[in-house]
């Protein structure tokens, strides 16, 4: 049963996306015609190169900010508990409540970020949401650190006391013990955050859709709507090919490749990353 | 450096480190309370520049329009319907796989355990494209008995989850009841599950949280009157001319996320341990 439900699902694509298939009628099998396709798709590749950006900038983003935060809140503070609890927070908002909380954050007219534009210079208007739309979202997920800032939080509690203090005996500065004990025992975390925000910033839908679809467009056209080229993401790509265009074999050819791309992307990392990471019992 | 201009260096650093603190935690809450202020200012507050940081008068009509405007408890009920379909049926099935895992020695198990874990690092979304053509084969397009279907099949990360803390179990514990002559389910259901209550509770708030904000999945699964809470509002809040009704919406989405944020409060230790053990440290 398990794998029926959890397995079948992508064998079952991976067949489709050999295919012709238009959602009604009988799949036709066209080999691999599909992938040889999405080699010359510019739209593909575009949007490949929109969502790698999109990757890069989330994961260093998030991680920096989230360990910059974690280390600040990992000392022997009053009200840590409370500090932790208001970061952590924004994590659990649903993804719906996210969207247009930012969309009214960043709204050209009446955003609080329009207010904050305005007392630098009164006559800077910009439009954040159009004219950046990476980097709000960028921003968005940035103010849902609270999973990672936790897990950096729990791992940097388990650096032992005595060898920060003698770090501190010796007379290492603050970011000499950075540079070469806090990040180094770290890195096996820091991996592991890289890893999750490949496929997190690789499943990322439904923000870059509902930030710039205008409103009142009904969402019921949902998959329709067209976001700025720089946040038309690859999932994005493969769901309209499925439901707007009706050809999913093309879709799941999409996905799969998606999923080829991640992998080679998750090895290159780990391959270029072995030497940095530092494992407590090494073999 | 004598030891006295140390402590007021450290009492300094200190008295910069909560200044610092709470700025950041005022950034992070910020959103949060602009969602407020803009849900209880009018249309016209909505659009105008130069905008104005507090509502003129607030606005406590909006919540009201936002409870009616859209049948708005008849889809909060259909969205907690869809939670407990998906949450109850999978922490059951979660800890029979669970179980299997982390004691039953069968051929084939660690391959399967391994299927798992290359499952965690697939995208749930793009899933949702072969499931689609496929529940579609099967007619269930447009019921919930998807959602029961999910449950059934068990999200890979609870079993993983589950699987790591009955691993910790003594194993004299089953013997012992073995002894007694409890079958093999009875040790589940009369010993690991009443000693697992911490683990059951961060997989029933993971996996209804996760249903509860989800998106993507009804909008492609669910129409109309069937439909979940952030489907209908995105959707409903929109007046004959096609305008939308932001602030209305914002105030129904203060309405939806003040349950999450205080199962997530509430439940906070159990949130996070959740995510510290499937991340591979213990929680």
């Amino acid at each position: 049963m398990f794998l029926f439900l959890n397995v079948f699902p992508m064998a079952y694509g991976f067949y489709l996306s050999l295919t012709r298939f238009d959602g009604i009628s009988a799949p036709q099998f066209s080999g691999l015609s599909n992938y040889a396709k999405l080699f010359s798709d510019y739209r593909f590749l575009n949007s490949i190169l929109s969502t790698l950006k999109f990757t890069v900038l989330n994961i260093v983003a998030t991680i920096a900010v989230s360990f910059l935060l974690a280390n600040l809140l990992n000392r022997d503070l009053r009200g840590k508990g409370v500090l932790r609890s208001v970061f952590f927070i924004p994590y659990a908002v649903p993804v719906i409540a996210t969207v247009f909380i930012w969309k009214t954050l960043f709204n050209r007219e009446s955003g609080l970020v329009s207010i904050f534009l305005a007392l630098f210079n009164p006559h800077f208007v910009m439009n954040v949401l159009v004219d950046l739309p990476t980097i709000t979202l960028v921003l968005m997920f940035v103010w849902q650190l609270g999973s990672s800032m936790v897990i950096f939080l729990a791992g940097l509690q388990t650096i032992p006391k005595e060898l920060l203090d003698a770090a501190y005996v010796d007379g290492a500065g603050s970011s000499f013990i950075h540079r070469k004990i806090t990040i180094p025992l770290m890195s096996p975390i820091i991996l592991y955050q890289v890893v999750v925000g490949i496929l997190l910033s690789f499943s990322v839908i439904v923000q870059p859709i509902l930030l710039t679809s205008s409103p009142g467009a009904a969402f019921t056209a949902f998959l329709n709507q067209q976001p700025p080229f720089q946040n038309y993401f690859t999932i994005i790509y493969a769901f309209q090919q499925c439901f707007t265009n009706q050809s999913f074999g093309y879709g799941m050819a999409v996905v799969w490749l998606m999923f080829v791309f991640m992998l080679v992307l998750t090895f290159a990392f780990l391959r270029l990353i072995k030497r940095f990471v530092y494992y407590e019992y090494e073999q | 450096m004598n030891t006295s201009s140390r402590r007021t260096k450290t009492r300094l650093g200190t008295a910069g480190l909560y200044v610092l603190l709470i700025v950041l935690a005022i950034v992070f809450l910020l959103p949060l309370f602009w969602l407020v202020l803009s849900s209880l200012k009018t249309q016209e507050e909505m659009v105008n520049f130069p905008p104005a940081f507090f509502p003129k008068v607030s606005q406590f009509g909006n919540y009201l329009l936002a409870l009616t405007k859209i049948d708005y408890l008849h889809f909060l009920l259909n969205t907690i319907e869809v939670c407990l379909i998906y949450t109850l049926p999978g922490i059951l099935t979660a800890s029979i796989f669970g179980y299997a895992f982390a004691r039953f020695q069968v051929p084939g198990k660690n391959f399967l355990f391994g299927i798992i874990l290359v499952l965690l690092m697939i995208p749930p979304v793009s899933v949702l494209l072969p499931e689609y053509v496929f529940f579609a084969k099967l007619r269930l397009v447009g019921s919930y008995k998807i959602w029961l279907l999910w449950g059934i099949g068990a999200n890979p990360l609870y079993i993983y989850l589950l699987k790591q803390f009955f691993s910790y179990f003594p194993r004299e514990l089953e013997e012992a009841a073995i002894i007694d002559g409890c079958s093999r389910m009875g040790i589940l259901f009369r010993i690991f599950l009443p000693l697992s209550k911490p683990a059951l509770v961060t997989v029933f708030i993971l996996s209804f949280l996760w249903v509860y904000g989800d998106f993507m999945a009804p909008v492609i699964f669910l129409s109309g009157d069937n439909t979940t809470l952030p489907v209908a509002m995105a959707n409903g809040y929109v007046v004959r001319n096609g305008i939308l009704l932001v602030s209305v919406l914002l105030s129904g989405i203060v309405i939806y996320i003040i349950p999450v944020l205080l199962i997530f409060l509430i439940g906070q230790k159990y949130y996070i341990r959740g995510l510290l053990s499937s991340s591979g440290m213990k929680g």
